[in-house]
């Protein structure tokens, strides 16, 4: 053991004294001074760009092919607007969680946890509601291409929101185990991470595929 | 290589608590943030009434280009003050921005192929089935 192999980016809990923290994957990157954890996140949103980003591109260029329905036909931009809003409010709420864990208050954490899961389904319900009202008005995933390209891109949207929702709710469950504490508020952190940036990709799909048809 | 804890050393603890808390906004300052975000995302659907398309609008290239520039805006927004970007270590900021700088430089390369930034460029992508 090295001087500098016990360098972390914060207080570890007592009851990981002894234990290898390289295992745990809670050691810090010496290079950079970064939780390998926190480091490992960026990546993976930098990597997602890449996929939203040929999504969106794809869109671009196939929302105008193919005959029937386009977007003019189908887009409720008022109803969409009030769903961008939803989760606009949820990234405020995720930042209220990881404050309240970073001062130790466990009781709003868990409130903020719950808000932000609970906007974040009731943005998935819109799209639901949303797809479900396309499908009736004629407008389904093999209809014409622009179809295909709109359920793929917000439909991989929807599933990212979809995960990171079932992720609250494992903070939310851990919390009430026992297994979150103020020493370890960089998990919750590392989940806001990744909500945010769930946030960020339909503020760019919102502004892109509705209000620039 | 084994990395061991010995134990909570409390003046670090006092010091790193003391760092982390002056690098982090307060829930008012979030509040802020929210509400300028809020004020961003009314201004960006009143485009939709004032015209709807946009490109049909004698003022469209502001209109588009207004669109454009509240979504950076709300995009550096939420990355600089929700996502601790501005706090956080350099090197973070280098992943995510590289991430993304070569998300729209490869796809902008892939738009250009197919010529979509010039009128007609519906022929470029040939006879696709519908």
């Amino acid at each position: 053991m090295t001087d500098t192999a016990t360098a972390t980016t914060g207080p570890t809990p007592d009851a990981l004294d002894g234990v290898d923290l390289e295992t745990w994957g809670m050691g810090t990157n010496n290079a950079t001074g970064i939780s390998n954890n926190k480091l490992g996140m960026w990546l993976f949103l930098g990597s997602d760009c890449l996929l939203f980003g040929a999504l969106i591109s794809t869109y671009l260029l196939l929302r105008h092919r193919g005959e029937g329905l386009g977007p003019e036909d189908v887009f409720d931009i008022p109803f969409t607007s009030v769903s961008s809003f939803v989760l606009l409010m949820s990234s405020l709420s995720m930042v209220f969680a990881v404050s309240a864990i970073a001062r130790g208050d466990m009781q709003r954490l868990r409130l903020w946890l719950l808000v932000t899961a609970m906007l974040g389904g009731v943005f998935i319900a819109g799209q639901v509601y949303e797809f479900t009202a396309f499908y009736n008005e004629g407008l389904g995933y093999t209809t014409n291409l622009f179809s295909s390209a709109f359920y793929s891109l917000t439909g991989f949207h929807g599933v990212h929101v979809t995960v990171g929702i079932i992720m609250l709710m494992s903070l939310f469950v851990m919390s009430l185990n026992g297994r979150l504490s103020r020493e370890r508020a960089e998990t919750v952190e590392i989940v806001g991470l990744y909500w945010h940036f769930v946030d960020i990709v339909w503020v760019l799909i919102f502004t892109i595929v509705y209000l620039i048809p | 290589m084994t990395v061991t804890h010995n134990g909570p050393d409390t003046e670090y603890e006092a010091a790193t608590d003391e760092a982390r808390h002056e690098h982090h906004p307060s829930d008012a300052q979030y509040w802020k943030v929210g509400a300028i975000l809020g004020l961003i995302t009314l201004a960006e659907v009143s485009t939709y009434f004032i015209a709807d398309p946009p490109y049909d609008h004698p003022l469209a290239a502001l209109l588009i280009g207004g669109l454009i520039v509240m979504m950076i805006a709300k995009f550096v927004t939420i990355g600089a003050y929700f996502m601790h970007l501005k706090y956080d270590n350099k090197v973070l900021q280098w992943v995510f921005v590289s991430g993304l700088v070569l998300a729209i430089g490869v796809y902008v390369v892939v738009l250009s192929a197919f010529t979509f930034w010039f009128d007609g460029y519906e022929s470029s992508l040939g006879a696709l089935p519908l």
